[in-house]
Protein backbone atom coordinates (compact mmCIF):
# COMPACT_ATOMS: atom_id res chain seq x y z
CA UNK A 1 0.00 0.00 0.00
CA UNK A 2 1.57 3.15 -1.04
CA UNK A 3 0.70 6.56 0.16
CA UNK A 4 1.41 10.59 0.45
CA UNK A 5 2.14 12.01 3.83
CA UNK A 6 3.68 15.51 5.17
CA UNK A 7 3.96 17.59 1.99
CA UNK A 8 3.28 15.19 -0.33
CA UNK A 9 7.17 14.17 -1.28
CA UNK A 10 7.61 11.31 1.36
CA UNK A 11 6.05 7.65 -0.08
CA UNK A 12 5.60 5.16 2.57
CA UNK A 13 4.55 1.23 2.31
CA UNK A 14 1.97 1.08 5.58
CA UNK A 15 2.55 -2.17 6.10
CA UNK A 16 6.72 -2.11 6.11
CA UNK A 17 6.74 1.11 8.68
CA UNK A 18 7.85 0.27 12.22
CA UNK A 19 4.43 0.56 15.03
CA UNK A 20 6.06 3.81 16.31
CA UNK A 21 5.96 5.79 13.27
CA UNK A 22 2.30 4.27 12.84
CA UNK A 23 0.90 5.71 15.53
CA UNK A 24 2.52 8.88 15.03
CA UNK A 25 0.99 8.74 11.34
CA UNK A 26 -2.57 7.58 12.74
CA UNK A 27 -2.21 10.54 15.77
CA UNK A 28 -1.08 13.11 13.74
CA UNK A 29 -2.22 12.64 9.45
CA UNK A 30 -4.79 10.62 10.68
CA UNK A 31 -4.89 9.16 6.80
CA UNK A 32 -6.74 6.09 5.87
CA UNK A 33 -4.33 4.17 4.95
CA UNK A 34 -2.34 4.49 8.35
CA UNK A 35 -5.59 3.63 10.58
CA UNK A 36 -6.45 0.47 8.04
CA UNK A 37 -2.90 -0.51 8.76
CA UNK A 38 -2.88 -0.12 12.20
CA UNK A 39 -6.44 -2.21 12.84
CA UNK A 40 -4.69 -4.48 10.41
CA UNK A 41 -1.78 -5.16 12.66
CA UNK A 42 -3.35 -4.77 15.54
CA UNK A 43 -6.31 -7.17 15.17
CA UNK A 44 -5.26 -10.26 16.05
CA UNK A 45 -3.50 -9.27 19.10
CA UNK A 46 -6.66 -7.23 20.47
CA UNK A 47 -8.89 -10.42 19.99
CA UNK A 48 -6.73 -12.64 21.01
CA UNK A 49 -6.54 -10.83 25.06
CA UNK A 50 -10.48 -9.95 24.82
CA UNK A 51 -11.16 -13.55 23.38
CA UNK A 52 -9.28 -15.19 26.40
CA UNK A 53 -10.75 -12.86 28.68
CA UNK A 54 -13.95 -12.91 27.90
CA UNK A 55 -14.13 -16.60 27.94
CA UNK A 56 -12.58 -16.83 31.61
CA UNK A 57 -15.15 -14.06 32.54
CA UNK A 58 -18.29 -15.93 30.90
CA UNK A 59 -19.09 -14.76 27.58
CA UNK A 60 -16.98 -14.69 24.52
CA UNK A 61 -20.09 -14.99 22.04
CA UNK A 62 -18.95 -12.96 18.32
CA UNK A 63 -21.43 -10.58 19.20
CA UNK A 64 -19.58 -9.54 22.27
CA UNK A 65 -15.58 -9.85 21.08
CA UNK A 66 -16.23 -7.90 18.28
CA UNK A 67 -18.09 -5.00 20.54
CA UNK A 68 -14.91 -5.27 22.78
CA UNK A 69 -12.48 -5.03 19.97
CA UNK A 70 -14.53 -1.84 18.38
CA UNK A 71 -14.44 -0.81 22.30
CA UNK A 72 -10.32 -1.00 22.55
CA UNK A 73 -9.79 0.84 19.73
CA UNK A 74 -12.18 3.65 20.70
CA UNK A 75 -10.15 3.58 24.34
CA UNK A 76 -7.13 3.74 22.17
CA UNK A 77 -8.08 6.81 20.45
CA UNK A 78 -10.05 8.33 23.44
CA UNK A 79 -9.20 12.06 24.25
CA UNK A 80 -7.82 13.12 21.00
CA UNK A 81 -5.83 10.40 20.40
CA UNK A 82 -3.72 11.05 23.62
CA UNK A 83 -2.52 7.67 24.33
CA UNK A 84 -1.04 7.74 21.01
CA UNK A 85 0.45 10.70 21.70
CA UNK A 86 1.90 10.61 24.41
CA UNK A 87 3.02 7.22 24.40
CA UNK A 88 6.90 6.79 24.39
CA UNK A 89 7.72 3.83 23.08
CA UNK A 90 10.71 2.82 25.62
CA UNK A 91 11.69 -0.61 24.00
CA UNK A 92 10.64 -2.67 21.32
CA UNK A 93 7.15 -4.39 22.00
CA UNK A 94 6.15 -1.61 24.38
CA UNK A 95 3.40 -0.47 22.78
CA UNK A 96 1.92 -3.82 22.08
CA UNK A 97 2.62 -4.15 25.69
CA UNK A 98 0.60 -1.49 26.20
CA UNK A 99 -2.17 -2.42 24.07
CA UNK A 100 -2.41 -6.20 26.04
CA UNK A 101 -3.53 -3.71 29.12
CA UNK A 102 -6.01 -1.33 27.36
CA UNK A 103 -7.83 -4.38 25.80
CA UNK A 104 -7.97 -6.84 29.08
CA UNK A 105 -8.99 -3.42 31.35
CA UNK A 106 -12.06 -2.63 28.41
CA UNK A 107 -12.89 -6.06 29.41
CA UNK A 108 -12.97 -6.41 32.62
CA UNK A 109 -14.53 -3.29 32.99
CA UNK A 110 -17.34 -4.27 30.72
CA UNK A 111 -17.91 -7.27 32.97
CA UNK A 112 -17.77 -5.97 35.83
CA UNK A 113 -20.47 -3.10 34.69
CA UNK A 114 -22.84 -5.94 33.49
CA UNK A 115 -22.53 -7.66 36.84
CA UNK A 116 -23.08 -5.11 38.52
CA UNK A 117 -26.46 -4.38 36.55
CA UNK A 118 -27.52 -7.81 36.80
CA UNK A 119 -26.80 -8.10 40.18
CA UNK A 120 -28.58 -4.64 41.02
CA UNK A 121 -26.68 -2.30 42.01
CA UNK A 122 -27.41 -0.99 45.51
CA UNK A 123 -29.67 -3.73 46.47
CA UNK A 124 -27.47 -5.20 50.16
CA UNK A 125 -28.41 -8.00 51.40
CA UNK A 126 -28.42 -8.05 55.48
CA UNK A 127 -26.56 -10.96 57.06
CA UNK A 128 -27.35 -12.36 60.75
CA UNK A 129 -24.76 -11.03 63.02
CA UNK A 130 -23.84 -14.88 64.06
CA UNK A 131 -23.97 -15.61 60.58
CA UNK A 132 -20.86 -17.52 60.14
CA UNK A 133 -19.80 -19.30 56.33
CA UNK A 134 -19.16 -23.15 55.52
CA UNK A 135 -15.48 -23.36 55.09
CA UNK A 136 -14.50 -24.80 51.43
CA UNK A 137 -12.56 -27.58 51.48
CA UNK A 138 -9.16 -26.24 50.59
CA UNK A 139 -10.24 -22.76 52.60
CA UNK A 140 -7.21 -21.11 54.42
CA UNK A 141 -7.06 -23.37 57.91
CA UNK A 142 -8.84 -26.65 56.59
CA UNK A 143 -6.73 -29.74 56.60
CA UNK A 144 -5.95 -29.36 52.76
CA UNK A 145 -5.10 -26.31 53.30
CA UNK A 146 -2.92 -27.00 56.07
CA UNK A 147 -1.13 -29.53 54.62
CA UNK A 148 -0.46 -27.89 51.75
CA UNK A 149 1.57 -24.99 54.48
CA UNK A 150 3.36 -27.69 56.00
CA UNK A 151 5.04 -29.36 52.34
CA UNK A 152 5.52 -25.73 50.84
CA UNK A 153 7.28 -25.11 54.44
CA UNK A 154 9.28 -28.32 54.39
CA UNK A 155 10.16 -27.99 50.78
CA UNK A 156 11.38 -24.49 51.49
CA UNK A 157 13.98 -25.85 53.87
CA UNK A 158 15.13 -28.34 52.05
CA UNK A 159 15.29 -25.63 48.56
CA UNK A 160 17.03 -23.21 50.64
CA UNK A 161 19.99 -25.77 51.26
CA UNK A 162 20.28 -26.65 47.61
CA UNK A 163 20.79 -23.04 47.02
CA UNK A 164 24.13 -21.40 47.06
CA UNK A 165 25.22 -18.57 45.11
CA UNK A 166 24.58 -15.57 43.85
CA UNK A 167 21.90 -16.18 41.98
CA UNK A 168 20.12 -17.85 44.72
CA UNK A 169 17.28 -15.33 45.21
CA UNK A 170 16.68 -15.44 41.52
CA UNK A 171 16.74 -19.67 41.43
CA UNK A 172 14.61 -19.28 44.55
CA UNK A 173 12.05 -17.24 42.65
CA UNK A 174 12.31 -19.24 39.16
CA UNK A 175 11.33 -22.49 41.40
CA UNK A 176 8.35 -20.70 43.19
CA UNK A 177 6.82 -19.40 40.10
CA UNK A 178 7.52 -22.46 38.44
CA UNK A 179 6.05 -24.97 40.78
CA UNK A 180 3.57 -23.05 43.02
CA UNK A 181 2.48 -19.89 40.65
CA UNK A 182 2.59 -22.61 37.95
CA UNK A 183 4.23 -20.53 35.41
CA UNK A 184 5.67 -21.98 32.17
CA UNK A 185 9.92 -21.79 31.59
CA UNK A 186 8.93 -19.78 28.65
CA UNK A 187 6.52 -17.02 30.76
CA UNK A 188 9.31 -16.83 33.41
CA UNK A 189 11.88 -16.31 31.03
CA UNK A 190 9.70 -13.30 29.57
CA UNK A 191 9.19 -11.82 32.96
CA UNK A 192 10.92 -8.46 34.10
CA UNK A 193 14.69 -9.10 35.91
CA UNK A 194 14.79 -12.54 35.09
CA UNK A 195 16.87 -12.11 32.59
CA UNK A 196 17.30 -15.81 31.03
CA UNK A 197 16.35 -17.38 28.21
CA UNK A 198 13.68 -20.44 28.07
CA UNK A 199 16.88 -22.57 27.73
CA UNK A 200 18.28 -20.95 31.04
CA UNK A 201 15.30 -21.28 33.05
CA UNK A 202 14.45 -24.85 31.93
CA UNK A 203 18.15 -25.48 32.93
CA UNK A 204 18.17 -23.83 36.72
CA UNK A 205 14.47 -25.46 37.10
CA UNK A 206 15.64 -28.95 36.44
CA UNK A 207 19.02 -28.93 38.25
CA UNK A 208 17.23 -27.65 41.21
CA UNK A 209 14.20 -30.32 41.11
CA UNK A 210 17.13 -33.47 40.98
CA UNK A 211 18.97 -31.65 43.97
CA UNK A 212 15.30 -31.12 45.57
CA UNK A 213 13.94 -34.54 45.04
CA UNK A 214 17.53 -35.89 46.16
CA UNK A 215 17.09 -34.17 48.98
CA UNK A 216 13.33 -35.25 49.72
CA UNK A 217 14.03 -39.09 48.89
CA UNK A 218 17.10 -39.44 51.78
CA UNK A 219 15.79 -41.68 53.71
CA UNK A 220 15.03 -40.34 57.59
CA UNK A 221 17.94 -41.36 60.27
CA UNK A 222 15.91 -44.02 61.81
CA UNK A 223 14.68 -45.88 58.20
CA UNK A 224 18.65 -45.47 58.19
CA UNK A 225 18.94 -47.20 61.19
CA UNK A 226 16.65 -50.10 60.29
CA UNK A 227 18.33 -50.49 56.81
CA UNK A 228 21.17 -51.18 58.98
CA UNK A 229 20.08 -53.65 61.20
CA UNK A 230 19.53 -56.16 59.16
CA UNK A 231 16.76 -58.65 59.54
CA UNK A 232 13.77 -56.31 61.04
CA UNK A 233 14.15 -53.78 57.90
CA UNK A 234 14.89 -54.37 53.94
CA UNK A 235 18.16 -56.81 52.90
CA UNK A 236 20.34 -55.01 50.60
CA UNK A 237 20.22 -56.83 47.40
CA UNK B 1 25.53 -58.92 41.74
CA UNK B 2 25.05 -55.22 40.82
CA UNK B 3 25.00 -52.89 44.15
CA UNK B 4 22.50 -50.45 44.51
CA UNK B 5 20.99 -47.58 41.64
CA UNK B 6 22.80 -44.27 42.55
CA UNK B 7 20.97 -40.99 41.88
CA UNK B 8 22.19 -40.77 38.28
CA UNK B 9 20.31 -43.87 37.46
CA UNK B 10 17.15 -43.08 39.16
CA UNK B 11 17.39 -40.33 37.30
CA UNK B 12 17.38 -42.01 34.01
CA UNK B 13 15.10 -44.46 34.86
CA UNK B 14 12.44 -41.59 36.28
CA UNK B 15 13.04 -39.32 32.88
CA UNK B 16 12.68 -42.57 30.80
CA UNK B 17 9.21 -43.39 32.74
CA UNK B 18 7.52 -40.08 32.51
CA UNK B 19 9.43 -39.33 28.75
CA UNK B 20 9.90 -35.89 30.98
CA UNK B 21 12.97 -34.98 29.19
CA UNK B 22 16.06 -36.51 27.45
CA UNK B 23 17.13 -39.48 28.63
CA UNK B 24 21.16 -39.31 28.64
CA UNK B 25 21.71 -42.55 29.19
CA UNK B 26 24.34 -43.44 26.36
CA UNK B 27 24.04 -46.62 27.19
CA UNK B 28 20.18 -48.36 26.27
CA UNK B 29 21.83 -52.22 27.93
CA UNK B 30 22.79 -50.16 31.48
CA UNK B 31 19.01 -49.10 31.62
CA UNK B 32 18.05 -52.57 31.17
CA UNK B 33 20.16 -53.64 33.69
CA UNK B 34 19.08 -50.93 36.25
CA UNK B 35 15.39 -51.89 35.37
CA UNK B 36 16.42 -55.89 36.17
CA UNK B 37 17.94 -55.12 39.43
CA UNK B 38 15.05 -52.80 40.43
CA UNK B 39 12.65 -55.33 40.16
CA UNK B 40 14.54 -57.25 42.40
CA UNK B 41 16.08 -54.99 44.93
CA UNK B 42 13.17 -53.81 47.92
CA UNK B 43 16.25 -51.19 48.54
CA UNK B 44 15.91 -49.84 45.08
CA UNK B 45 12.19 -50.13 45.35
CA UNK B 46 11.79 -48.03 48.10
CA UNK B 47 14.16 -45.54 46.94
CA UNK B 48 12.57 -45.27 43.66
CA UNK B 49 9.25 -44.75 45.30
CA UNK B 50 10.62 -42.11 47.55
CA UNK B 51 11.68 -39.92 44.51
CA UNK B 52 8.46 -40.53 42.41
CA UNK B 53 6.57 -39.60 45.81
CA UNK B 54 8.86 -35.95 46.12
CA UNK B 55 7.84 -35.59 42.09
CA UNK B 56 3.81 -36.09 43.01
CA UNK B 57 4.98 -33.33 46.19
CA UNK B 58 5.82 -30.46 43.71
CA UNK B 59 2.73 -31.36 42.05
CA UNK B 60 1.01 -30.65 45.41
CA UNK B 61 2.30 -26.74 45.71
CA UNK B 62 -0.10 -25.47 43.04
CA UNK B 63 -3.12 -23.65 45.11
CA UNK B 64 -6.37 -25.06 44.56
CA UNK B 65 -8.10 -22.03 44.56
CA UNK B 66 -7.27 -18.59 43.98
CA UNK B 67 -6.18 -17.44 47.64
CA UNK B 68 -7.30 -14.42 49.09
CA UNK B 69 -6.02 -10.82 48.89
CA UNK B 70 -4.02 -9.56 51.73
CA UNK B 71 -2.44 -6.48 53.63
CA UNK B 72 0.33 -6.40 52.06
CA UNK B 73 -0.58 -7.36 48.27
CA UNK B 74 0.39 -5.22 45.50
CA UNK B 75 -2.33 -3.70 43.58
CA UNK B 76 -4.24 -6.12 41.10
CA UNK B 77 -3.08 -3.95 38.20
CA UNK B 78 0.42 -4.54 38.30
CA UNK B 79 0.13 -8.36 37.62
CA UNK B 80 -1.05 -6.64 33.89
CA UNK B 81 1.54 -4.39 33.82
CA UNK B 82 4.55 -6.86 34.47
CA UNK B 83 2.85 -9.78 32.30
CA UNK B 84 2.93 -7.24 29.99
CA UNK B 85 6.40 -6.18 30.46
CA UNK B 86 5.63 -2.66 30.79
CA UNK B 87 6.01 -1.94 34.10
CA UNK B 88 7.82 1.00 34.92
CA UNK B 89 9.81 0.38 38.50
CA UNK B 90 11.41 -2.94 39.44
CA UNK B 91 9.59 -5.54 39.38
CA UNK B 92 11.82 -8.53 41.31
CA UNK B 93 9.70 -7.81 44.79
CA UNK B 94 6.94 -8.07 43.25
CA UNK B 95 7.43 -11.76 41.62
CA UNK B 96 9.49 -12.66 44.76
CA UNK B 97 6.04 -11.80 46.43
CA UNK B 98 3.96 -13.86 43.63
CA UNK B 99 6.17 -16.41 44.28
CA UNK B 100 4.82 -16.99 48.25
CA UNK B 101 0.79 -15.53 47.27
CA UNK B 102 -1.57 -17.93 46.00
CA UNK B 103 -3.93 -14.88 45.33
CA UNK B 104 -1.31 -12.20 43.22
CA UNK B 105 0.76 -15.59 41.82
CA UNK B 106 -2.98 -16.23 40.44
CA UNK B 107 -3.32 -12.99 39.03
CA UNK B 108 0.09 -13.19 37.40
CA UNK B 109 -0.62 -16.50 35.36
CA UNK B 110 -3.79 -15.73 34.65
CA UNK B 111 -2.19 -12.16 32.98
CA UNK B 112 0.33 -14.10 31.29
CA UNK B 113 -2.15 -17.13 30.08
CA UNK B 114 -3.93 -13.92 28.04
CA UNK B 115 -0.85 -12.06 26.99
CA UNK B 116 0.99 -15.05 25.83
CA UNK B 117 1.47 -14.55 21.80
CA UNK B 118 1.06 -18.09 20.47
CA UNK B 119 -2.80 -19.22 19.56
CA UNK B 120 -4.21 -23.00 19.65
CA UNK B 121 -5.69 -24.02 16.50
CA UNK B 122 -9.01 -23.41 18.65
CA UNK B 123 -8.37 -19.97 19.05
CA UNK B 124 -6.91 -19.88 15.61
CA UNK B 125 -10.48 -20.52 14.13
CA UNK B 126 -12.60 -18.40 16.35
CA UNK B 127 -10.78 -15.45 15.63
CA UNK B 128 -10.38 -16.30 12.22
CA UNK B 129 -14.17 -16.30 11.99
CA UNK B 130 -14.95 -13.32 13.88
CA UNK B 131 -16.56 -10.65 11.85
CA UNK B 132 -13.78 -8.21 12.75
CA UNK B 133 -11.63 -10.05 11.06
CA UNK B 134 -13.01 -9.59 7.67
CA UNK B 135 -11.19 -6.75 5.67
CA UNK B 136 -14.64 -4.99 5.33
CA UNK B 137 -15.46 -4.71 8.92
CA UNK B 138 -11.60 -3.37 9.54
CA UNK B 139 -12.25 -0.81 7.14
CA UNK B 140 -14.83 0.23 8.07
CA UNK B 141 -13.42 1.03 11.85
CA UNK B 142 -10.56 2.75 10.51
CA UNK B 143 -13.06 4.93 8.37
CA UNK B 144 -14.45 5.51 12.15
CA UNK B 145 -11.50 6.24 14.05
CA UNK B 146 -9.83 8.17 11.59
CA UNK B 147 -12.96 10.55 11.48
CA UNK B 148 -12.60 11.11 15.34
CA UNK B 149 -12.13 14.70 15.64
CA UNK B 150 -10.98 14.58 11.86
CA UNK B 151 -9.15 18.07 11.18
CA UNK B 152 -10.96 21.08 9.22
CA UNK B 153 -10.98 21.24 5.52
CA UNK B 154 -8.51 23.96 4.84
CA UNK B 155 -9.99 26.71 3.04
CA UNK B 156 -8.68 28.22 -0.39
CA UNK B 157 -6.55 31.51 0.06
CA UNK B 158 -8.99 34.90 -0.23
CA UNK B 159 -7.28 35.95 -3.99
CA UNK B 160 -8.75 32.80 -5.13
CA UNK B 161 -12.01 33.75 -4.07
CA UNK B 162 -14.71 34.92 -6.53
CA UNK B 163 -17.49 36.13 -5.95
CA UNK B 164 -19.38 33.02 -7.11
CA UNK B 165 -17.77 31.31 -4.40
CA UNK B 166 -18.58 33.93 -2.06
CA UNK B 167 -22.14 33.32 -3.68
CA UNK B 168 -21.57 29.62 -2.84
CA UNK B 169 -20.23 30.35 0.66
CA UNK B 170 -24.06 31.62 1.78
CA UNK B 171 -25.42 28.76 0.17
CA UNK B 172 -28.10 27.06 2.92
CA UNK B 173 -25.90 23.76 3.55
CA UNK B 174 -22.76 25.77 3.99
CA UNK B 175 -24.79 27.90 6.70
CA UNK B 176 -25.94 24.44 8.48
CA UNK B 177 -22.68 22.89 8.15
CA UNK B 178 -20.97 26.38 9.58
CA UNK B 179 -24.17 26.38 12.42
CA UNK B 180 -22.89 23.23 13.00
CA UNK B 181 -18.94 23.99 13.33
CA UNK B 182 -19.79 26.74 15.53
CA UNK B 183 -22.05 24.53 17.62
CA UNK B 184 -19.63 22.47 17.94
CA UNK B 185 -17.04 24.87 19.14
CA UNK B 186 -19.15 26.36 21.23
CA UNK B 187 -19.08 22.88 22.84
CA UNK B 188 -15.53 22.63 23.25
CA UNK B 189 -15.61 25.54 25.14
CA UNK B 190 -18.26 24.64 27.86
CA UNK B 191 -15.95 21.38 28.01
CA UNK B 192 -13.00 23.11 28.46
CA UNK B 193 -14.58 25.32 31.03
CA UNK B 194 -16.00 22.37 32.53
CA UNK B 195 -11.98 20.60 32.57
CA UNK B 196 -10.70 24.30 34.08
CA UNK B 197 -13.39 23.76 36.82
CA UNK B 198 -12.57 20.02 37.60
CA UNK B 199 -8.86 21.27 37.21
CA UNK B 200 -9.16 23.30 40.55
CA UNK B 201 -11.30 21.05 42.43
CA UNK B 202 -8.86 18.34 41.68
CA UNK B 203 -5.78 21.22 43.02
CA UNK B 204 -8.53 21.62 46.40
CA UNK B 205 -8.58 17.99 46.55
CA UNK B 206 -4.89 17.64 46.75
CA UNK B 207 -4.17 20.39 49.20
CA UNK B 208 -6.70 18.88 51.16
CA UNK B 209 -4.75 15.70 50.90
CA UNK B 210 -1.60 16.90 51.77
CA UNK B 211 -3.74 18.48 55.26
CA UNK B 212 -4.99 15.44 55.84
CA UNK B 213 -1.48 13.61 55.94
CA UNK B 214 0.18 16.15 57.63
CA UNK B 215 -2.46 15.55 60.45
CA UNK B 216 -1.88 11.90 60.51
CA UNK B 217 2.17 12.50 60.48
CA UNK B 218 1.36 14.44 63.57
CA UNK B 219 -1.08 12.23 65.33
CA UNK B 220 1.22 9.31 64.13
CA UNK B 221 4.31 11.33 65.92
CA UNK B 222 2.04 11.16 69.14
CA UNK B 223 1.68 7.93 69.00
CA UNK B 224 5.03 7.28 68.44
CA UNK B 225 6.03 9.76 71.45
CA UNK B 226 2.95 7.78 73.75
CA UNK B 227 4.39 4.48 72.89
CA UNK B 228 8.12 5.43 73.44
CA UNK B 229 6.91 7.28 76.87
CA UNK B 230 4.44 3.80 77.97
CA UNK B 231 8.08 1.47 76.86
CA UNK B 232 10.37 3.72 79.04
CA UNK B 233 7.99 3.38 82.14
CA UNK B 234 7.07 -0.07 81.82
CA UNK B 235 11.05 -0.56 81.36
CA UNK B 236 11.71 1.21 84.84
CA UNK B 237 8.60 0.16 86.90
CA UNK B 238 7.19 -3.38 85.53
CA UNK B 239 4.31 -3.05 87.20
CA UNK B 240 2.30 0.01 86.72
CA UNK B 241 -0.35 -0.39 83.82
CA UNK B 242 -1.00 3.53 82.25
CA UNK B 243 -3.43 4.90 84.23
CA UNK B 244 -6.11 7.54 82.78
CA UNK B 245 -5.32 11.18 83.77
CA UNK B 246 -7.20 14.08 83.58
CA UNK B 247 -5.92 14.30 80.26
CA UNK B 248 -5.57 11.09 78.21
CA UNK B 249 -7.74 8.47 78.79
CA UNK B 250 -6.56 4.94 77.49
CA UNK B 251 -9.05 1.54 76.96
CA UNK B 252 -6.76 -1.59 77.65
CA UNK B 253 -7.31 -5.16 76.03
CA UNK B 254 -5.18 -8.34 76.25
CA UNK B 255 -5.18 -10.34 73.22
CA UNK B 256 -3.85 -13.95 72.24
CA UNK B 257 -2.93 -15.25 68.91
CA UNK B 258 -4.84 -17.11 66.73
CA UNK B 259 -7.67 -17.37 65.02
CA UNK B 260 -11.15 -16.38 66.70
CA UNK B 261 -14.01 -19.78 66.54
CA UNK B 262 -17.65 -17.81 66.91
CA UNK B 263 -18.62 -14.16 67.83
CA UNK B 264 -19.49 -15.38 71.16
CA UNK B 265 -15.37 -16.28 72.07
CA UNK B 266 -14.55 -12.87 70.21
CA UNK B 267 -12.99 -10.40 72.62
CA UNK B 268 -14.14 -7.01 72.51
CA UNK B 269 -12.65 -3.62 73.36
CA UNK B 270 -15.27 -1.74 74.53
CA UNK B 271 -14.30 2.37 74.00
CA UNK B 272 -16.03 4.09 76.59
CA UNK B 273 -16.82 8.33 75.50
CA UNK B 274 -13.69 10.63 76.27
CA UNK B 275 -11.51 8.05 75.25
CA UNK B 276 -8.33 8.86 73.52
CA UNK B 277 -6.27 6.24 72.95
CA UNK B 278 -6.42 1.83 73.31
CA UNK B 279 -3.61 0.36 74.73
CA UNK B 280 -3.46 -3.71 73.32
CA UNK B 281 -1.07 -5.82 74.66
CA UNK B 282 -0.34 -8.86 72.31
CA UNK B 283 0.83 -12.11 73.91
CA UNK B 284 3.29 -13.35 71.80
CA UNK B 285 3.55 -17.06 70.70
CA UNK B 286 7.56 -16.48 70.31
CA UNK B 287 9.88 -14.08 70.66
CA UNK B 288 10.41 -12.46 67.39
CA UNK B 289 14.59 -11.37 66.48
CA UNK B 290 15.03 -8.21 64.94
CA UNK B 291 12.15 -5.48 63.78
CA UNK B 292 8.19 -6.53 63.76
CA UNK B 293 5.30 -5.01 61.58
CA UNK B 294 1.91 -4.66 63.18
CA UNK B 295 -0.77 -4.20 60.67
CA UNK B 296 -4.24 -3.31 61.91
CA UNK B 297 -6.79 -4.38 59.37
CA UNK B 298 -10.43 -4.13 58.93
CA UNK B 299 -12.67 -7.24 58.73
CA UNK B 300 -13.40 -6.58 54.63
CA UNK B 301 -9.51 -6.60 54.88
CA UNK B 302 -8.73 -2.88 55.00
CA UNK B 303 -5.31 -1.51 56.30
CA UNK B 304 -6.07 0.83 58.77
CA UNK B 305 -2.83 1.46 60.20
CA UNK B 306 0.63 0.02 60.11
CA UNK B 307 3.93 -0.01 62.16
CA UNK B 308 7.61 -1.41 62.05
CA UNK B 309 9.33 -1.76 65.43
CA UNK B 310 12.05 -3.52 67.57
CA UNK B 311 10.47 -4.75 70.60
CA UNK B 312 11.49 -3.70 73.49
CA UNK B 313 14.19 -6.13 75.93
CA UNK B 314 11.35 -5.41 79.00
CA UNK B 315 9.04 -6.76 76.31
CA UNK B 316 10.54 -9.53 75.30
CA UNK B 317 10.80 -11.18 78.55
CA UNK B 318 7.10 -10.72 79.40
CA UNK B 319 6.55 -12.39 75.84
CA UNK B 320 4.17 -9.98 75.12
CA UNK B 321 4.03 -6.53 72.63
CA UNK B 322 2.12 -3.32 73.78
CA UNK B 323 0.83 -0.86 71.00
CA UNK B 324 -1.08 2.52 71.53
CA UNK B 325 -3.86 3.22 68.73
CA UNK B 326 -5.68 6.39 69.03
CA UNK B 327 -9.17 6.12 68.94
CA UNK B 328 -10.53 7.42 66.12
CA UNK B 329 -8.88 4.52 64.11
CA UNK B 330 -11.36 1.86 66.15
CA UNK B 331 -14.61 2.55 64.56
CA UNK B 332 -17.00 -0.18 66.20
CA UNK B 333 -15.95 -2.88 63.67
CA UNK B 334 -14.49 -6.34 63.82
CA UNK B 335 -10.45 -6.20 63.61
CA UNK B 336 -7.34 -8.39 62.78
CA UNK B 337 -4.10 -7.29 63.87
CA UNK B 338 -1.52 -8.91 61.98
CA UNK B 339 2.29 -9.54 63.14
CA UNK B 340 4.68 -9.85 60.55
CA UNK B 341 8.54 -10.68 61.10
CA UNK B 342 11.18 -9.49 58.83
CA UNK B 343 12.57 -11.74 56.38
CA UNK B 344 15.08 -11.23 53.15
CA UNK B 345 12.08 -11.32 51.18
CA UNK B 346 10.00 -8.54 53.41
CA UNK B 347 8.33 -9.18 56.47
CA UNK B 348 6.51 -12.95 57.03
CA UNK B 349 3.39 -13.38 59.05
CA UNK B 350 3.98 -14.94 62.47
CA UNK B 351 0.81 -13.94 64.73
CA UNK B 352 -3.08 -12.85 64.28
CA UNK B 353 -5.02 -11.22 67.04
CA UNK B 354 -8.75 -10.92 66.54
CA UNK B 355 -10.96 -8.66 68.18
CA UNK B 356 -14.25 -6.58 67.75
CA UNK B 357 -14.72 -2.65 69.12
CA UNK B 358 -17.72 -1.49 70.44
CA UNK B 359 -18.70 1.75 71.81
Amino acid sequence: MLTLHGGGEEVESYPSISIEELVRQCSASRSPGAWEEFVRRFHRLIATVILRTASRLGDSSKQTVDDLIQETYLKLCADDFRILRSFEHQYPGAFSGYVKVVTANVVRDYFKSTHTKKRGAGNLEQLEEDFVPAAAEDSPGSPKSIEREILIQEIASHLQLCMTGPDQERNTRIFWLHYRVGLSARNIADLPGIGLTTKGVESILLRITKELRERMAEPKAEVSEQLQRGPEGFVPA
Amino acid sequence: MKLHLNNKEIDELLQSNTGDGPVKSANPEHLEDVRRHLKDCATCQMMMRAHEHAIESLALLKPTSPGTKGPICPPDYIWLDIAAGILDRDAENDLSHAAQCDYCGSLLRQAKEDFADELTSEEETIIANLPSSTTAWQGRLAAKLQDIQAPLEVLPSPKDRSPSFVRSLLAPWRLAVAAAIIGLILLGLRDHRRTADLITRNQQATAEIQQLKQSVFQQNTQIAELTAESKRSSTLAPAPEPQPTSHVQIASLVLDPGLTRGIASLKRLTIPAGTNFAKITLRLPENPDGVVREDLVTAEGQKKWSQELTPPESEKKTNSLSLLLPVYLLIPNDYQIILGRQTSDGFERFATYTFRVTR
